[in-house]
């Protein structure tokens, strides 16, 4: 009986299938773990508790809101914090974090024997000054939207344009939400107009227009208003979504659709008389007039359940709110960068990259229904906003501040709930995390492992890009995993690291047999090490460089800890070293840079 | 809306699944009777045990069943297209598999299969892991290898999961890091960073001498990591340098220009090798995969002006496939090592589609079998003329074979308990290998075994 109403349900799908087609982003929009951390947490806090004294003095001594807000819980949930971070523990981090790399062993110098009172302060502003700065978070973005030329309706020159614009956005600390609203409404040639892009790497290339604009109203409420909407694009969210999504399961995809309908004026002229390569080129252009509507040809139906009865006009998934003008991508972007979700949604995903854990998490996957604490939940669910009212008061300072990034990263980085140490005097709860209770230690990304060997070991090299010609020297300066192209040593290191290639695999940093012994022994990164210099690299290396510094073993020692891991060695490390000294100098120093290259604590970012 | 949906225990797809297609008030119907069936005790199963590893060739795209292993006389067929009737049912196309027609007496086709799936990432899911694609859950599903790694151990030199060309993999997920896919590149020179080549004749004890200082100087962290992430990623040290300067190992991943003329040198055809060398080595490995892309051909099935199309198709799978089982074979390895050669789903019967190519279709596709225990030269179920039913299952479940019962039929000939569950997850949800099972839903293909 079970089977032959399964056989009949065969037979009256149609050949496309009505689930959803895009199952593996969809599923990461909420896991279990995340729902089950955030049930932890809700239990760590209702619980009954003894004061944290450590924590009570830090929020007595707090100065921002962030640490008056993040110390007065754990205070008073009784969590107590991890110490601070040493000088350079700091060092090492807010250099990772703000620059992509770690310090030279002359800034790291510079900064340790400074006597200048807030030095750290003073650290902060340098780097956010500086050129690494701009390229780091012109990748922090690019790494949500991927704009790569391995995307076929991504040319390179549009690639290019695309990457320019974003690092000068960044590097002029232009106001967020002028530069989202200049992206959501760019029109005209793909090749040439900066934020056109945007609109072809995300389109459904051979599908039906709808698709295209539902696939791109899912990006935009996941980058900019931290919360995907892919699922109820394709149906309703009751009887699909009751333990995935609260406020999803009350939508519907007609909503989906009136959100996707303020693209529908949007079209993509292409013609293809492009004579260097295959790729269309594309104009895209905004109609006056049109609506969203769910015929699709019949020969080409997309990737999605039939859009049945489906005729409707613009409004707003959130507030209802119709379109004010003729012009409806303009008044989308108006609505998105206005709406309070926009402020809120990326001070999160900043708070995220600083901290490895968001506010609300993950951040890319809020769940409208469990962060307001003024709306009631159900008794199995959790809330999933850790600290609402410093995620109001950061939305706050953030619009007060124009919405430049500069100061709210200042404001994170300066905390002292940021400069907490990695490592937790005493017993660890999982819940902890959410309590942002000590620093959380993550792998380095690939660009920073790789940024990180060639700083440490003094080998920095110039890279061509693409067809432009142009040179950079970092793995954070290039514009998409397709580069550098005229080095395939780099990217295979970076591809072995887990960098993805922002369209088909994903970023990982999770250790693989394989990735290690790359790291181990691939020629490339072993050359690095090597006493003498060599022609691979053509500059004289860290080992080399110290080697005839003509100082004593122990200094030497010091030093090459200092150019890799950024602190002195202990004194059992020290002994071990110099126990093991066998051969001439130069040997053993190339043996010793190798290990520290391959040590965790070089690996890691803590 | 009845609280179906809510309950937490496994073996939940089928019913799941018509909630799904029906909406709640059926699902209501349903959920009773499914209730008394779970608490129904285990039957007793009995394994073949015929197979000591699995090759998994993943014909990603979804591979037409006409123009494999189920092809009809009708005007869709190419020019030449030589439909040879094989004994024991087989009909192969002489022009499109030259090869494996010559090896249709180890060859077993099962035609009546079919799939749940017409979409490729939930297909390829159900096909990697024998469940549905639930987003709630998918943290928790591993893939077939992995939980064949799980069962049969990883204390061996070489990975138990290998995996090759397949980005959109499930990995082993709660069952942990050993049983991960280990995912090289196959190419004739092998994993170029198996060894520490820097210093001439003394570059192993300079390796091991440089290994040694790292080690000890990360001994403290290694005891004290900073956090669970950390101290995971300290384990694999051991493990990659357990793979350096080992013979038995560097020969598995390199071969010669003559075994790359022989598979074919494609993708697959140097994946297949490195898989036979894998096999031959008998070291740790016991589950393959090797995705052949290309598969998902709406357009131009036979236009030989484009790049891949289903005679490039063809032509690479049959050599690299004829060519390995030529080798199993030789080399006494075939007897025990189960070859699955399967897609995700079927492609659209009869007369091909306005562009010259086929589309997806769940209710019908074909999968090959050989070696392991199969008795080869034979067809299970029959289609109709034109590929768009079956219309004899032949089989005792006397109706479609669907993945689950493949995997079903995989764990059964390497001696896994197809109906096992384990409870230690993460969620404590208790993981079924094949929901279902239990309660007899889905079984092994017996027919398939000598």
């Amino acid at each position: 009986m079970r089977l032959l109403l399964a056989f009949a349900a065969a037979a009256i799908l149609p050949a496309a299938d009505p689930n959803c087609p895009r199952y593996p982003a969809a599923a990461r929009t909420e896991t279990q773990e995340s729902i089950d951390l955030d049930r932890e947490f809700q239990a760590l806090s209702k619980g009954p508790r003894i004061r944290s004294a450590a924590a009570s003095i830090r929020a007595a001594e707090a100065r921002g809101i962030i640490d008056q807000l993040l110390f007065g819980k754990m205070a008073a949930d009784g969590v107590a914090p991890a110490p601070r971070t040493t000088d350079t523990e700091f060092l090492r981090r807010i250099y990772l974090d703000l620059t992509g790399r770690i310090p030279t062993p002359e800034q790291a110098e510079r900064f340790l024997n400074s006597s200048v009172e807030n030095n750290r302060e003073a650290l902060v502003d340098e780097l956010l000054a500086s050129p690494a700065y701009a390229d780091q978070f012109a990748l922090f973005f690019n790494n949500k939207l991927k704009i790569t030329r391995a995307h076929e309706s991504v040319s390179t020159p549009g690639r290019d344009v695309f990457y320019a614009f974003l690092r000068d956005m960044v590097a002029s600390d232009r106001s967020y939400d002028a530069w989202v609203r200049e992206l959501l409404t760019a029109a005209g040639e793909v090749d040439t107009v900066p934020g056109t892009q945007f609109f072809t790497r995300w389109m459904d290339v051979a599908g039906p227009i709808q698709d295209s604009w539902d696939d791109i109203t899912d990006k935009i409420t996941t980058t900019f208003l931290g919360y995907k909407t892919e699922c109820v694009s394709c149906h309703n969210g009751r009887a699909h979504l009751e333990k995935i999504n609260l406020h999803l399961t009350t939508r519907t995809r007609r909503e989906f659709w009136e959100m996707s309908a303020f693209l529908s004026r949007m079209a993509y002229v292409r013609w293809s008389d492009d004579p260097i390569g295959f790729r269309p080129r594309i104009i895209l252009v905004d109609r006056d007039y049109g609506t969203y509507s769910g015929s699709v040809p019949p020969t080409n139906p997309g990737n999605r359940p039939a859009r049945l009865g489906a005729v409707v006009t613009p409004r707003y998934f959130t507030s209802d709110a119709e379109p004010r003008s003729g012009e409806w991508r303009r008044d989308l972007a108006d609505m998105v960068t206005r709406d309070r979700q926009f402020a809120k949604a990326t001070v999160n995903h900043f708070w995220d990259y600083f901290f490895g854990h968001g506010i609300v998490d993950p951040p890319d996957a809020w769940d409208l229904n469990r962060v307001d604490p003024k709306m009631a939940l159900p008794p199995d669910w959790p809330t999933q906003n850790s600290y609402p009212e410093l995620l109001e008061r950061l939305a706050d300072s953030f619009a007060a501040n124009q919405f430049r990034l500069r100061p709210l990263i200042r404001q994170i980085v300066l905390s002292q709930a940021y400069q907490l140490s990695a490592r937790y005097e005493g017993q660890w709860r999982p819940g902890y995390v959410k309590y942002f209770a000590r620093h959380e230690t993550r792998r380095l990304s690939a660009e920073q492992l790789y940024d990180s060997m060639i700083t440490a070991t003094q080998t920095e090299q110039p890279m061509s890009l693409g067809s432009t010609g142009r040179v950079v020297r970092y793995a954070n300066q290039l514009p998409d995993p397709t580069e550098p192209v005229t080095d395939f040593r780099v990217i295979d290191f970076l591809n072995a690291l887990g960098r993805g290639n922002w369209l088909t695999i994903d970023r990982s940093s999770e250790p693989t047999i394989l990735g290690l012994l790359y790291q181990m022994n691939d020629g490339q990164n072993v050359n690095r090490s090597l006493g003498a210099s060599n022609a691979n690299v053509g500059i004289r290396n860290r080992v080399h460089e110290v080697d005839a510094m003509g100082l004593s073993d122990e200094e030497t020692i010091q030093r090459l800890f200092l150019a890799t891991l950024t602190r002195r060695a202990t004194d059992a490390e020290m002994a071990l070293v110099l126990e093991r000294r066998s051969g001439p100098r130069y040997q053993w120093l190339s043996d010793l840079q190798w290990a520290l290259l391959n040590k965790l604590d070089f690996t890691f970012n803590y | 809306m009845t609280n179906s949906i809510h309950k937490t225990c496994g073996g939940h797809a089928p019913y799941t699944r018509r909630h799904f297609l029906f909406g709640a008030a059926s699902a209501g119907l349903l959920s009773v009777h499914a209730d008394a069936e779970i608490t129904t005790s285990r039957p007793a199963v009995s394994l073949r045990k015929t197979a000591r590893a699995c090759i998994f060739v993943n014909l990603n795209g979804g591979a037409s069943h006409l123009d494999t292993f189920d092809p009809k006389d009708g005007p869709w067929n190419p020019a030449g297209v030589a439909l040879d009737q094989h004994p024991g049912g087989l009909v192969l196309s002489k022009l499109l598999f030259p090869k494996l027609s010559t090896l249709t007496g180890e060859l077993l086709v099962l035609r009546s299969c079919a799939s749940w799936e017409a979409a490729h990432e939930r297909g390829q899911f159900y096909m990697q892991t024998a469940h549905t694609q639930n987003p709630a859950l998918a943290g928790e599903t591993p893939h077939i290898g992995a939980v064949i790694g799980h069962e049969k151990g990883a204390g061996n030199v070489m990975p138990p999961f290998l995996s090759f060309n397949q980005t959109n993999l499930q990995g082993a997920t709660f069952l942990g890091g050993s049983y991960m896919p280990m995912m090289p590149v196959a190419n004739r020179a092998g994993i170029t960073t198996l060894t520490h080549p820097f210093f001439g004749a003394q570059s192993e004890q300079r390796f091991e001498e440089r290994f040694r200082l790292l080690q000890d100087l990360d001994a403290p962290i290694r005891a004290n990591p900073y956090n669970e992430i950390m101290g995971a990623y300290a384990g694999y040290y051991a493990r990659a340098k357990s793979m350096m300067y080992n013979a038995a190992v560097d020969a598995i991943f390199k071969f010669t220009v003559d075994d790359e003329n022989r598979y074919g040198a494609t993708t697959l055809g140097r994946s297949l090798i490195v898989a036979r060398n894998a096999i031959r080595a008998n070291n740790g490995t016991v589950f393959i995969n090797a995705t052949q892309g290309g598969w998902d051909t709406h357009a131009d099935q036979f236009n030989r002006g484009v790049a891949t199309q289903n005679y490039t198709l063809s032509r690479d799978l049959d050599l690299a496939a004829g060519s390995l089982i030529e080798d199993l074979r030789a080399s006494g390895d075939l007897a025990h090592t189960l070859v699955v050669i399967m897609g995700e789903f079927g492609r659209t019967p009869g007369p091909l589609n306005s562009r010259g190519g086929r589309d997806h279709y769940r209710p019908v596709m074909s999968v090959a079998l050989a070696g392991g225990g199969v008795r080869g030269g034979r067809t299970i179920g029959i289609t109709d003329s034109t590929g768009a039913a079956i219309t004899s299952p032949q089989w005792k479940g006397d109706r479609p074979i669907y993945p689950e019962d493949i995997t079903a039929t995989i764990y059964s000939a390497l001696g896994i308990d197809w109906t096992k569950g384990i409870n230690d997850t993460p969620s404590y949800r208790r993981f079924y290998y094949i929901n279902g099972a239990v309660e007899g839903r889905y079984t092994p293909v017996e027919e398939v075994f000598g």
